[in-house]
């Protein structure tokens, strides 16, 4: 299957300023208005894997930075630079099941609200097309 | 996952339903290294991570973060304006199977975490 991409490898640093350990998306794939979609490959040296399950903090931190990158490329298509994103609340935070190494995580992002500096969004998290995790999240920026 | 390296207990105290942890955070991490480069900030999610590893002493078993009602973000630390935390674990229904808890990081007298949630024993 050949999924079209915005960013990916590499270039996903353009978008965000977290690096290694802690960057925790590989892959945007769409972006419009209100929703955008990002993807994590969790290999096995994952900062936030034990024992080869993706612990509970690093699939909230891909959530945050699933929408930090989304919220990124808007702002680089508006010719503004790439805000640095920090959590301003977890809401709702549902945990179906742990992700295990290996697992493709989508995750899809709904902006909610975005007032002054705070984006209100939704997410939801699917590890191999399944769903995993979901939540809401305030993001200041 | 982070105790031992990220943080350390110093002191632990006990009353009641409610856990009391000083904490000094080490800021030589290689968390840090990527968050953000050269501008050293906690990850926000370093500090849920830092209350569950807390609530795993409190309720004396593993945990699992099954959901989060709430975790609110008051002021952004790094190990500098926070090398030394204070963590209240306050365990306000324990089950068989889980465990709601409220839970604050306070730097001084300032919160600068809130978390209501259920974790589930394992």
């Amino acid at each position: 299957m050949n999924v079209q991409t915005l960013f990916e490898g590499e270039n996903i640093k353009k978008l965000l300023p977290q690096r290694n350990p802690i960057l925790m998306v590989d892959t945007l794939y769409s972006a419009d208005d209100v929703e955008g979609v990002a993807g994590l490959t969790v290999q096995d040296d994952n900062f936030f894997c034990e024992d080869g399950i993706f612990t509970e903090p690093g699939l909230i931190e891909h959530i945050a930075q699933s929408a930090s990158a989304f919220v990124g490329y808007k702002a680089l298509q508006s010719g503004a630079d790439t805000p640095v994103g920090y959590i301003g609340e977890v809401k709702k935070f549902r945990l179906m099941k742990l992700p295990e190494a290996g697992n493709r995580l989508v995750t899809r992002i709904h902006i909610m609200s975005e007032v002054m500096n705070i984006t209100l969004f939704s997410a939801e998290t699917t590890a191999d097309g399944q769903v995993v995790a979901t939540c809401q999240m305030k993001l200041s920026v | 996952m982070l105790l031992g390296s990220y943080f350390k207990i110093e002191n632990t105290e006990v009353e009641g339903s409610e856990h009391r942890f000083d904490i000094a955070l080490n800021r030589d991490h290689k968390i840090y290294g990527g968050h953000f480069p050269g501008n050293p900030v906690c990850p926000g999610v370093c500090s849920v991570q830092m209350i569950r590893e807390c609530a795993e002493r409190a309720a004396g078993c593993r945990l699992r973060i099954d959901s989060l009602q709430s975790c609110r973000f008051m002021a952004v630390l790094t190990p500098d304006n926070a090398s030394r935390l204070t963590i209240v674990v306050t365990l306000a229904d324990v089950q068989d199977d889980r465990v709601r808890l409220t839970a604050e990081i306070r730097n001084g007298a300032d919160v600068c975490v809130a978390l209501k949630g259920e974790f589930g024993k394992h």
